[in-house]
């Protein structure tokens, strides 16, 4: 098979190799904030929202919104990598820590290893728990200051920003623990169970 | 509409276009005419994905419609230019005549007009979206088709009219096709046309009526398309009569 | 058309109509699905698709449910139909 052909003075976007030290291999920066969504935007309702925590059959903890905003709230400022190659540096976020959630709910240590996390139109992604906690991540409320807009996610989303994007799923509503890694939306149709961005772990088999 | 329109082969392979000359459509707005050898003859509506490479091989890939009647020389692709993106500025500042890329189609099926299904034909575009309805109306004229046409454009300023002069010279030829431009941020002096974004009062006073049931197709930025299709429906429009192509939130 | 990747919250149908070529021998754009939630009935073209680069997921404009779910891996193209009941592809004769 030929090669393509160059077309000349064509440069794309910068990318930067993995010597860059904050920018992965394959990703360019920029300053924007895309929006990429598998369903429309869910219909923010505050007022019958709640998170949840299961596992089997039994609900480990569920808050409002009005006792979700009474946790413990952490602010962070992150990186984040899209697997469609953007990467946005020094992101703020607000939002209650898996690590506070675990609290909240009375549990000293995660009851299972992996987690699936369900959303608002059907979107589930899934996690190892070891990647949930430590600080690594959160369900983030907030973002640059305000209200976590709807078609970025609001009122909640998981945050897991080590991650490619896609695991940090918009409209979350509960988290499931699971014995085994199971795949979700994305990774059912042929993206990575992990996805490292690191170690440009994009599709399955990566 | 098209139900009994059979499916395409859809086996498509990139070939190779060459730009054989440029056209500087408006300040943002450039058409590229191109060679290219292996083309089959498209549908008017119907649209092509274009690939760079850099010297790198790094590739980026995006849509464009074909702006051409099939009955054209040469396919011609209009490109708006988007200042951040990076494959628009490419396409409308650097390439050069004599310039190559790859190139994929004819695609779709789906948002296709041609002559032999007929009218009335009733068009709504919001800036480049006016690309693959113009292909549909030099198809129109190709074919000698006097089956009633309606255009309604909105652009923001006067100077962003795309073919401006030639949909001047379509709707002076008599064959029953009229255009209505409006113009939302602003016109000249002696402006006689429309003033303000698509609405359904300009649908309805501007356009052709329910009850001709008019083939519709409606192009450009996401939210002028949706709310084109909604009111079009409140006025009566049969859902199954409306095809629209959404360009995004910000146009193509 | 030209819309930047990552940009494109919900297109027509129609604008997957080159990632579903690479797939299926016949343009299925045409061809005509009934939803697996909802039964309501339409064409491929006219559906909503979602995904942005990452893939189409085509999903039926009465109900939203997911009807047709294809990505492309350098390793392979991955297709799921479970929201569609059937898929009737129009042919000349």
């Amino acid at each position: 098979m030929s090669d393509p052909p160059i077309s000349r003075g064509f440069r794309g976007r910068k990318r930067q190799g993995a010597q860059a030290d904050r920018v992965p291999p394959g990703q360019h920066l920029t300053d924007d904030f895309p929006v990429l969504s598998a369903g429309p935007t869910p219909e923010p309702k505050l007022a019958s929202w709640s998170f949840a925590l299961q596992e089997a059959g039994s609900l480990l903890g569920k808050w409002s919104w009005e006792e979700f905003g009474k946790l413990p709230q952490t602010d962070i400022t992150v990186d984040i990598h899209c697997v469609t190659t953007w990467s946005k540096l020094d992101t703020h976020w607000r939002g209650v820590s898996i690590d506070d959630l675990l609290e909240a709910a009375g549990l000293n240590e995660p009851p299972a290893a992996f987690a699936m996390i369900h959303c608002d139109g059907g979107y589930t992604t899934n996690v190892p728990v070891e990647d949930l906690i430590g600080g690594k991540a959160m369900v983030a409320t907030h973002y640059e200051g305000q209200p976590l807009a709807p078609e970025h996610g609001g009122p909640a989303r998981l945050l897991v920003p080590h991650l490619y994007f896609w695991k940090s799923a918009k409209w979350a509503r509960r988290l499931r623990f699971i014995e085994s890694d199971e795949p979700g939306f994305w990774e059912s149709l042929g993206y990575h169970m992990y996805g490292d961005p690191w170690r440009e772990q994009r599709y399955s088999g990566d | 509409m098209t139900d009994n329109i059979a499916a395409a082969p859809a086996r498509l392979r990139w070939l190779t276009a060459e730009v054989v000359e440029l056209i500087e459509e408006t300040p943002r707005a450039k058409s590229l005419m191109l060679s290219i050898p292996g083309w089959s003859r498209h549908r008017p509506g119907q649209h092509v994905d274009v690939r760079l490479t850099a010297e790198d091989g790094y590739q980026a890939q995006r849509s464009y419609s074909i702006a051409s009647a099939p009955e054209a020389d040469h396919v011609m692709l209009t490109v708006d230019r988007i200042e951040e993106g990076e494959v628009s500025p490419y396409l409308t500042r650097d390439v050069q005549v004599g310039d190559r890329f790859e190139l994929r189609g004819p695609i779709g099926g789906y948002f296709v007009w041609t002559a032999a299904v007929g009218g009335p034909l009733f068009l709504v575009a919001g800036g480049s979206g006016i690309a693959p309805l113009m292909a549909m109306l030099r198809h129109r004229a190709a074919a000698k088709a006097t089956m009633p046409a309606v255009l309604l454009y909105s652009s923001r300023i006067f100077e962003d009219i795309i073919y401006r002069e030639e949909l001047d010279a379509l709707a002076t030829r008599g064959d029953g096709l009229q255009v209505v431009h409006t113009l939302t941020r602003g016109h000249p002096a002696a402006w006689a046309g429309q003033t303000r974004r698509i609405d359904r009062d300009m649908l309805a006073s501007d356009g052709i009526a329910a009850g001709e049931r008019p083939k519709i197709f409606i192009c450009g930025p996401t939210p002028l398309v949706e709310s084109a299709a909604r009111s079009l429906q409140e006025l009566g429009h049969e859902p199954g009569l409306i095809r629209t192509e959404r360009f995004g939130p910000t146009g193509g | 058309m030209g819309v930047e990747p990552g940009d494109m919250p919900a297109l027509d149908g129609n604008a997957a109509a080159g990632l579903l070529s690479e797939l299926f021998a016949l343009d299925v754009t045409v061809a005509h699905f009934t939803c697996a939630g909802c039964g309501a009935e339409g064409e491929l073209g006219g559906a909503r698709v979602y995904g942005g680069t990452m893939g189409a997921i085509f999903r039926c404009i009465a109900c939203d449910g997911v009807v047709l779910r294809l990505v492309r891996t350098p390793a392979g193209l991955w297709l799921d139909m479970q929201g569609t009941r059937k898929l009737v592809v129009p042919v000349g004769s």
